[in-house]
């Protein structure tokens, strides 16, 4: 069966941003595991989420995040995976500018629960960098429908 | 080559993906060493009780003044892990949010009429402030707030500890 060389193309690039991305998810999500209890300070110095749910976010937003990431790497549940990755940039950035906008010098705990990794614009900036090529990844699934299977060529037929 | 990946799978994919992660979390925070409390209410203190009662705060001059004096007790209200990474030269930890748990082993050796000053980091940061209101409750006398503290005193170049890797 001929597959148009351009969704060939896009079936590469879509690997490569797959394996970026679940990469990115899984770096930021095993720190957060490894310190939870920092994490949840982290959550709480945000100022976004009542008291009670923040121990509850710290423990599952990691593993969230380290699930996704696998599962974008590997390729599986690319529908779901996609969207929840999507939806948690979208929040990270909202969480990201609404502070920024009321002037919360907070730490990121973004890659590491450590202080002194300050929001600011280039926390932003870095997080609509992943946004887009997270939305590339939209488009080639529920767009182009491309399978994620690393089999999507003629290789298939050996 | 399939092409009926239909964006509908998203439903039932999502719910099922949650699940999961709860499971792990959950799973993996109750085997852990120091497990979490699900809902715990030290955040919740922090936020709404007492947040501006306690208006007893230090300024960095007159607690450098201290410090260089040997005239007061700086307890870190931060986690451990983050007090581990640096804290202020002779600081105790005394994390908020294992306060009651912890703090009978770090208080034990101060005098009720020794200066205690408790601090955290970010001018938005309570858990110094309510740490502060903890340890008065507790019976010290003379206990006051570092507002910022840890970056103020970096920012001043007074004397931290720092792990060996970052000498």
């Amino acid at each position: 069966m001929n597959i148009p060389t351009s969704l060939k193309i896009h079936h590469r690039i879509s690997i490569i941003v797959r394996f970026i991305l679940g990469a990115i998810f899984i770096a930021a999500g095993i720190p957060k595991i490894m310190d939870t209890a920092a994490f949840a300070g982290v959550v709480y110095s945000y100022q976004l989420l009542p008291g009670m749910l923040i121990n509850i976010f710290a423990i599952t937003l990691p593993w969230l995040e380290v699930i996704i990431g696998g599962l974008l790497i590997m390729g599986i549940w690319m529908q779901g995976t996609v969207i929840l990755y999507n939806l948690l940039i979208i929040a990270f950035i909202s969480a990201l500018s609404f502070n920024i906008a009321r002037g919360l010098d907070i730490s990121c705990g973004c890659f590491s629960t450590a202080p002194g990794d300050i929001i600011d614009m280039d926390t932003i900036f870095r997080d609509i960098i992943i946004l887009s090529a997270s939305l590339y990844l939209v488009f080639v699934v529920f767009i182009k429908k491309i399978p994620a299977s690393i089999f999507f060529s003629e290789n298939k037929k050996k | 080559m399939d092409m009926k990946t239909t964006p509908m799978k998203a439903l039932w994919q999502i719910p099922v993906i949650i699940v999961i992660t709860v499971c792990f979390a959950l799973g993996y925070n109750q085997i852990r060493a120091n497990t979490l409390p699900l809902f715990c209410s030290w955040s919740e203190n922090i936020s709404e009780n007492t947040v501006t009662e306690y208006t007893s705060t230090i300024s960095v001059a007159e607690a450098a003044s201290l410090f260089s004096n040997n005239d007061a007790v700086f307890i870190d209200a931060r986690p451990e892990s983050i007090y581990k990474q640096g804290h202020i030269r002779g600081a105790l930890s005394l994390p908020w949010h294992q306060a009651e748990e912890k703090c009978f082993d770090v208080i034990v050796n101060i005098p009720p009429e020794k200066n205690i000053i408790t601090y955290c980091d970010g001018v938005t940061c309570e858990l110094s402030d309510k740490l502060a209101v903890f340890l008065s409750d507790l019976g010290f006398a003379k206990v006051r707030a570092l507002v910022n503290g840890w970056t103020i005193w970096n920012q001043n170049n007074l004397p931290v500890d720092l792990p060996e890797a970052q000498r």
